[in-house]
């Protein structure tokens, strides 16, 4: 069996380099998390010739060996251990064409390492528009490298990476600069105080602020060493990033050009209207109800689809397999409903994610990010919470895990605290559910009211996020703030395989790992709500036929389904909560749903799939939504009105239905007094909002 | 089917459903890096 190629791609951010994985790899990947930490891991196989077999890892975005952030420890940490199944045979350096100098410190500092590295020199279709030309022989020969000249949007040079790749045995490891001359006197005592080591690698674990737990501490005992204090450490650092640069600069003369009558600068102006302080922001709202109205346009067709085919499923297995008995009812009213309502959303999520992904390739986000750190900083929230915040539309976990960036403990708490006020994704599904029962199809100057109302949400929840951190603010008292620095990628046509590649993971992430929940939580609602204790469980029948003489047939049956349910566990359980949730409006089959969903938020909809399933004896080809529709209260008045709806709506903007979440926090403050914090609330300020959107509207 | 029978297996995958559950919340055992520092999951 031939041997597999460890590849590492390396790069500072925004330089193609997930374009150049997903190019290598195709859809042969998978994204994992590194042993402990949220930090992704993209692992992937690319196929080389003569049956030789590529492991490429795409490491996160780095700009040097400096670790500032936990992103950056990973990449380092990988580096210095010989030891780690993933150190890689051979580094592939991704720069950018426009960006090169930057770029060749991190390459410089990684061959300096001695492990062969190519130089990807990406985005080359790019050089002629921007007037750039490059010599390649003479940087190959100034670098002792290889240089592979590509394009992933124009699929070109991929071959020749991969051709260099496969023959990384014969690239030089010689390293750009002689790491003595950094501090002549101080690399001659480290050199015979480690007379067998490596002194860059040395240098890397000394001058850094981080701890490596996986370098062999006994292969490196820094004890009997008698190192700098951190600020001459510091200074040390900033001569290395000056040599390197002198060295780069040198290289760059010779091998590269750049002819600025060439260039057009179609991005200054572009960025002058994006990150405008009044048609930014009016461009990004307008954006914002863009993506509001496709979802709801786009995805109806979808949606309805899968949501009656799941209905006609489950009528199916009940039609044909009637001996099945309770079994037969199990799976039909309690795995197909649950999976229904988690599936139904693969549109609206598929949508959402498009947009994200479109939005990030394009450049745009990193406006976005901008135009909001400028809102952020009045109401006392660090440039930094940014990031978190925005991120948290998609999940609240790793953007809570991405606050580690900020330094600053107390600006950290709060954004922590705030971030699960943003939309996640998982709110998604409960609120085009309500939205669609309880808010009319009606259109304003051609926007519906249900995106209207959806994007409403989504701003209710950012406002919230920045409302409730001016207050912590005051409360926690910060008085140092951190300082912001982010990157204005080139603006892109965003790459088709990119952004399939990305709406493809998110969703299948989405499905299966709230999918498996769900199922496990339908199952056991199916049990509690199909079982009960005492005769008013078991007699149902002969009580309700001697309580209602009059009914028969259908109407008969669906009130014993009712009445068993009713009765059932859950239906205790459900009673006992409701004197708590009647004042918002609710009834305690959506009691025993916002119970459920405190596990996770779109458990809620597939609860009430489950318990509506179960308490209508014949209903089984209607669809959830007809269900949720039909659902009355005892004096026959209707359970999703708009005045229920909105509370409900509200209740989930605002509300800490999120055991992962409180699971991070309590990791991440190490403590459980924040969790808890944060858990009564967002669960108060969730209640008197419901409270007071139901007195109102009812 | 006879209804013991279904009993008993609605009682096995409510009981599986109840284990995952609570693996996935509550009780998770820990993946072992052996080569890691700490024992809290750092990553440092």
């Amino acid at each position: 069996m031939s041997k597999q190629i460890n590849v590492a791609l390396i790069g500072n951010p925004n330089t193609g380099k997930t374009s150049v994985f997903n190019a290598l790899t195709g859809l042969n990947q998978k994204v994992g998390n590194y042993p402990g930490i949220t930090v992704d891991k993209k692992e992937g196989i690319c196929k080389l010739s003569r049956g030789v077999k590529a492991h490429v890892l795409d490491l996160p975005g780095t700009y040097s060996l400096n670790a500032s952030s936990l992103d950056e420890n990973v990449v380092i940490e990988l580096l210095l251990n010989k030891n780690d199944k993933d150190f890689p045979d051979v580094a592939v350096i991704v720069s950018d064409v426009e960006n090169l100098k930057r770029n060749l410190l991190l390459f410089t500092q990684i061959k300096d390492l001695k492990i062969p590295t190519i130089l990807v020199v990406n985005m080359a279709d790019r050089m002629s528009r921007k007037g750039i030309s490059l010599n390649i022989e003479l940087l190959e020969a100034r670098l002792n490298t290889k240089i592979a000249l590509v394009s992933t949007r124009k699929n070109e040079g991929i071959q020749e990476l991969k051709t260099l790749i496969e023959n990384y045995k014969n690239l030089s490891i010689e390293p750009c600069l002689d790491t003595s001359t950094i501090d002549s006197e101080y690399f001659e005592s480290l050199k015979k105080a480690f007379p067998n080591q490596d002194l860059y690698k040395l240098w890397v674990v000394i001058s850094q602020d981080a701890n490596f737990g996986k370098i062999d501490r006994n292969e490196l005992d820094f004890s009997k060493f008698k190192t700098k204090s951190k600020s001459e450490l510091k200074r040390l650092q900033q001569k290395e990033t000056i040599k390197r640069y002198q060295f780069i600069n040198s290289v760059l003369k010779e091998g590269q050009t750049i002819d600025a009558t060439k260039a057009t600068g179609l991005r200054a102006q572009f960025d002058r209207i994006l990150t405008h302080k009044v048609w930014g922001y009016a461009i990004f709202f307008v954006i914002l109800l863009t993506i509001f109205q496709a979802i709801y346009d786009w995805a109806s067709v979808p949606m309805d689809f899968i949501d009656s085919s799941f209905a006609s499923l489950a009528d199916w297995i009940k039609m044909t397999f009637p001996e099945g008995g309770k079994f037969t009812n199990l799976i039909a009213e309690g795995v197909i409903a649950g999976i229904g309502g988690i599936v139904i959303f693969i549109p609206q999520i598929a949508f959402l994610f498009l947009f994200i992904s479109v939005l990030e390739e394009s450049g745009y986000m990193s406006r976005v990010v901008f135009l909001m750190d400028r809102v952020m900083r009045r109401f006392g929230l660090s440039g930094k919470s940014v990031v978190p915040l925005i991120s948290g539309t998609a999940c609240a976990i790793p953007a809570i895990m991405a606050t580690r960036n900020i330094e600053n403990w107390k600006e950290r708490l709060i954004t922590i605290l705030v971030t699960p006020f943003t939309t996640c994704s998982a709110r998604l599904p409960v609120y085009l559910i309500i939205i669609a029962l309880v808010i009319p199809e009606g259109r304003f100057i051609g926007l519906s009211y249900q995106a209207l109302t959806l994007m409403l949400l989504y701003l209710i929840g950012f406002g919230m996020a920045v409302f409730s951190a001016y207050i912590l603010d005051k409360i926690l008292k910060t008085n140092r703030k951190t300082f912001f620095v982010v990157e204005m990628p080139n603006y892109k046509v965003p790459l088709f395989k990119n952004v399939a590649l990305t709406v493809i993971e998110k969703t299948k992430t989405f499905v299966f790992e709230a999918g498996r929940i769900i199922l496990a939580i339908s199952i056991i609602l199916w049990i509690l709500a199909s079982y009960g204790p005492g005769k008013e469980f078991n007699n149902a029948e002969t009580i309700v036929e001697e309580t209602y003489p009059e009914l028969q047939g259908e109407q008969l049956e669906n009130k014993v389904a009712a009445y068993k349910l009713e009765h059932s566990f859950i239906g205790i359980v459900g009673k006992a909560i409701e004197p708590v949730i009647r004042p918002l409006g609710y009834d305690w089959k959506i009691g025993i749903g916002l119970v459920t969903s405190f596990a996770a938020r779109e458990v809620f909809v597939g609860t009430l799939a489950t318990i509506y399933s179960v308490g209508s004896a014949l209903d089984d080809d209607k669809t959830i939504k007809n269900k949720m529709a039909d659902e009355v209260h005892e004096d026959g008045t209707k359970v999703f009105t708009l005045a229920s709806g909105i509370s409900l709506l509200l209740f989930y903007a605002f509300a800490m239905q999120c055991m992962s979440t409180l699971a991070i926090v309590k990791r991440e403050t190490n403590s459980w007094k924040w969790p808890l914090v944060q858990l009564f609330g967002m669960s108060l300020i969730a209640y008197v909002a419901a409270l007071i959107a139901f007195q109102i509207l009812k | 089917m006879s209804e013991l029978f279904q009993n008993i297996m609605i009682g096995i995958i409510g009981f599986l459903a109840i284990v995952f559950l609570v693996r996935k919340f509550v009780w998770y055992p820990k993946k072992k890096n052996s080569k890691s520092c700490g024992s809290d999951g750092c990553g440092c």
